[in-house]
């Protein structure tokens, strides 16, 4: 197996494939930056030009477009506060404040180089998963992913500072609004008021764009600033933000480890992973009180869970054909037109494809990185260009970014509704993030929920993996007080021991 | 290497159309030459009908000189997309692709969302059609049909939701065989609801023999039986409902129903009251795309099959199938 893993080298760096690799990152990188013409859509458009492909060439194409698309749409997020990917949300919620502190730069580096330690760890994990995934993927069942999505949503109390209160009530709004649509069970419209439009719920890319991307340019607009408010400092360099990086080492394994597991969930992808990073970060940090503020590890977090999470969903896709999000499900039919069956000969006969995917993964992230870090001082003069000229242009932005998703003005409405509600959070200090977190973890929760009763009725409460969840819930909502009397307890011994020492 | 510069060239176009694929074909004559169609796919990218679409959408082109733009309104499992066709003017030169077994049973069911009435839009054929095939995990207990027919426990089938494909053939089949059964419903998508099946945690899953090609040619499933008339590799030796004689012959017709709906496959439709001389030349135009050997050969390298049915006579299926016998419809419409 080691000996195919190396062959599979390569094999992608054979002239012609690794040629088409570089295409795709060319290209990849292009849509990443702009927000609105996702990833999985563009995969759609380019699976026509694969007919005639070689399976490794095929997916060092595609694979290559997908997965840089993630990275580069952090660019945005960090610079503009706009996100340039649904998965690229998390990234505006401390790159953009960096931004606005003048240290574009550092927050650019932090997020470009977490992102390519997270795609060399998913990676790795894909790599080494390759004996164990037909178990492993058979072993999981909607009753972890139903402790999963509660984990996420015990997060949340977490994820609104100072104010458990108002998170919680942020967080119970957007479960409501989670409920809106057809219901997955029965088809039972809820709260649909007529409107057709309502029936799959309130869609989850122009409520993110409105939220976030929204918020920050109405914000910009009434300031008539440009969006660095302080002009370029000393620390504004991308090698500071890859020290950053480094030193908190820990953050980029965790949010990778996060990526990597929770992309495996079908349903769930990269736009929860992101923020379920994010609140661990914060629940970890020594400074937990930065985060949203311009925190550095929060940069971290989400750069580097945005990259491990692609390669987590190759693994069921790969192994049994099940595509864990819209990505995965376009790269399923260059699987049948390359004329290869996913499923146990991918991890045999054609183990080698499989590696190759590995390969792409870390080669065509640390391409991507190398070329945004060429381009970056260039990049960051943007975000010193006067608020009233950047605005229309932004403005643009948002609007496509909210239309594409479905070709519905509809969506418009909601991205419109949504800045507003951004705005209005931010201005009396209602945290975001539970909401939207809330409304995408909702109805998932709903979902598995019926779904484990009607699978095993409640015997699968007795699941250790069930029980294990549960118990890191209740750490996830003990820990924040119990540490907080750790550190009122060790600041009284302080002055105490001074006071022995003065003494 | 030519052929990547010239691809990355096409590539950066279509990047900048915004999610759109616009291009403009020489053609013939068709009175649609310089027109703009919509093509409308009511899912997102990257499905089968998406693929459908986007495969025909340069044979359009080709066959009417016309510039076809594709767009995916996904949205209530196309409900959505299928209303706005059936709301559209007659002059609009907006083209759907239709999953018609699904928009049939939700007009029988007098679903909310179907805010349109089949038989009244301009069917200008089908694109294909597939047998239904009911699989079991490869180390299922259940070795054939006979077990399932046997069967004490009730069988678990999986489905997405009610509605959908395999929702109305996992209520209707067990009903007309009379065999114990329960629907789990509630998936994601066919992929999550096939996982339940390996794990051993469901029996059985019916789906077009196309979403199941590559997981019964890997060996995870094992298809049972074929809804529908005999069909090819790899389920050639697979029995078909018509192997199966049923015990109580006044269920003959829910059958055959349900077959028939099943055939009405993927199907493209105009808006209502399209003027005569235009849906003749529309048509021609999706049944001269359906002949260009350049489709057949992507369709056959995606595997995906191509088996068109002319305009009228495919009209004419879906009539049928709306005015099914009582005992079909009241099983549909108890599922929805």
């Amino acid at each position: 197996m080691l000996e195919a893993f190396f062959s599979s080298l390569l094999q992608v760096l054979e002239p012609t494939t690794f040629l088409l690799a570089l295409l795709g990152i060319a290209l990849g990188f292009v849509v990443g930056i702009l927000p609105g013409l996702g990833g999985a859509v563009t995969l759609a458009l380019m699976l026509p030009f694969v007919y005639d492909m070689e399976p490794v060439q095929a997916f060092a194409f595609l694979l290559g477009m997908w997965v840089v698309t993630a990275t580069t749409g952090d660019i945005t997020s960090v610079l503009l506060g706009v996100p340039g990917e649904a998965t690229s949300a998390a990234a505006v919620l401390d790159g953009y404040p960096l931004t606005k502190r003048g240290e574009a730069g550092r927050a650019l580096g932090a997020v470009l180089f977490s992102s390519a330690l997270g795609a060399v760890f998913g990676a790795f994990v894909l790599a080494l998963s390759v004996p164990i995934v037909r178990p492993l993927v058979l072993a999981s069942g909607p009753p972890h992913f139903f402790m999963l999505t509660l984990l996420g949503l015990t997060f949340v109390v977490t994820l609104s500072g100072g104010d458990v209160l108002k998170g919680f009530l942020m967080a119970a709004f957007g479960m409501l609004v989670s409920l809106v649509g057809i219901d997955p069970q029965a088809g039972v419209p809820r709260y649909t008021f007529d409107q057709l439009y309502l029936w799959d719920g309130i869609d989850l890319v122009p409520l993110v764009v409105g939220l976030f991307a929204g918020a920050e340019v109405l914000q910009l607009m009434l300031s008539k600033t440009s969006i660095a408010q302080s002009p370029p400092g000393k620390l504004s360099g991308i090698g500071v933000g890859v020290r950053d990086t480094l030193r908190h080492w820990g953050v980029v394994v965790r949010s990778s480890a996060i990526g990597a597991g929770i992309g495996i969930v079908p349903g769930m992808g990269g736009t929860v992973s992101q923020f379920i990073a994010y609140g661990v970060a914060q629940q970890t940090s020594k400074e937990p009180e930065r985060f949203g503020k311009g925190s550095i590890e929060g940069v971290i977090a989400a750069g580097a869970t945005n990259n491990a999470k692609d390669a987590g969903s190759l693994i069921p896709t790969v192994a049994f054909g099940l595509p864990a999000g819209a990505g995965t499900a376009v790269l399923l039919g260059a699987f049948l037109i390359t004329g290869l069956n996913p499923g146990p000969e991918m991890l045999t006969t054609h183990v080698d494809v499989t590696f190759s995917m590995v390969w792409i993964l870390v080669l065509s992230n640390l391409i991507a990185v190398a070329v945004a870090f060429l381009l970056l001082r260039h990049l960051v003069k943007l975000t010193f260009i006067r608020g009233t000229w950047l605005v229309p242009f932004l403005l643009v932005l948002l609007g496509i970014g909210a239309f594409t998703a479905n070709n519905d003005f509809a969506d418009i409405f909601v991205m419109l509704g949504a800045a507003v509600f951004g705005v209005i959070a931010i201005h009396w200090g209602w945290p975001r993030v539970p909401f939207l977190l809330a409304v995408v973890l909702g109805g998932l929760a709903e979902r598995y929920l019926f779904l484990s009763y009607s699978l095993d009725g409640w015997s699968w409460l007795k699941d250790p993996a069930v029980i294990a969840f549960a118990v890191c819930m209740v750490a996830v909502v003990l820990w924040p007080p119990i540490r907080a009397r750790r550190r009122r307890a060790a600041a009284a011994r302080a002055p105490e021991n001074d006071a022995v020492r003065g003494g | 290497m030519r052929r990547a510069v010239a691809l990355g060239a096409v590539v950066v176009l279509l990047a900048g159309c915004g999610g759109q694929t616009t291009t403009t074909g020489g053609g013939q004559a068709s009175g649609l030459k310089g027109e703009t169609i919509d093509f409308v796919v009511p899912y997102e990218p990257g499905g089968g009908y998406d693929v459908y679409v986007r495969l025909l959408a340069p044979a359009v082109e080709k066959c009417t000189g016309a510039t076809v733009v594709v767009r995916n309104e996904p949205g209530a499992g196309g409900l959505v997309a299928t209303s706005k066709t059936f709301a559209a003017k007659p002059d609009e030169l907006r083209l759907q692709i239709v999953n018609t077994v699904g928009a049939a049973s939700s007009q029988i069911a007098k679903d909310e969302g179907a805010r349109y009435k089949l038989e009244r839009f301009g069917w200008l054929g089908r694109v294909s059609t597939e047998p239904n095939v009911l699989v079991v995990a490869s180390n299922s207990r259940f070795k054939s049909f006979d077990d399932l027919l046997k069967s004490k426990s009730p069988v678990r089938f999986v489905a997405t939701g009610p509605g959908s494909n395999e929702y109305i053939n996992s209520s209707v089949l067990p009903k007309v065989y009379g065999f114990p059964s329960k629907v789990i419903t509630g998936f994601a998508g066919s992929g999550e609801a096939r996982a339940a099946v390996l794990a051993g945690k469901a029996d059985a899953h019916i789906l077009p023999l196309d979403s199941q090609l590559a997981a019964i040619e890997s060996g995870d499933v094992r298809p049972l039986l074929v809804i529908g008339p005999k069909a090819g590799a790899p389920v050639a030796d697979t029995p078909t409902t018509t192997d199966y004689p049923l015990k109580d012959t006044a269920q003959k017709p829910v059958i055959d129903a349900l077959v028939a709906l099943v055939a009405t496959g993927r199907g493209v439709v105009a808006p209502p009251g399209v003027e005569p001389g235009r849906l003749a030349t529309l048509r021609t135009a999706l049944d001269c795309a359906l002949k260009d050997p350049g489709v057949k050969q992507a369709a056959a390298k995606q595997k995906r099959s191509i088996v068109p049915l002319s305009g009228p006579e495919t009209a004419r299926a879906v009539s049928e199938v709306l005015r099914s016998p009582e005992a079909f419809q009241r099983l549909v419409r108890a599922g929805a």
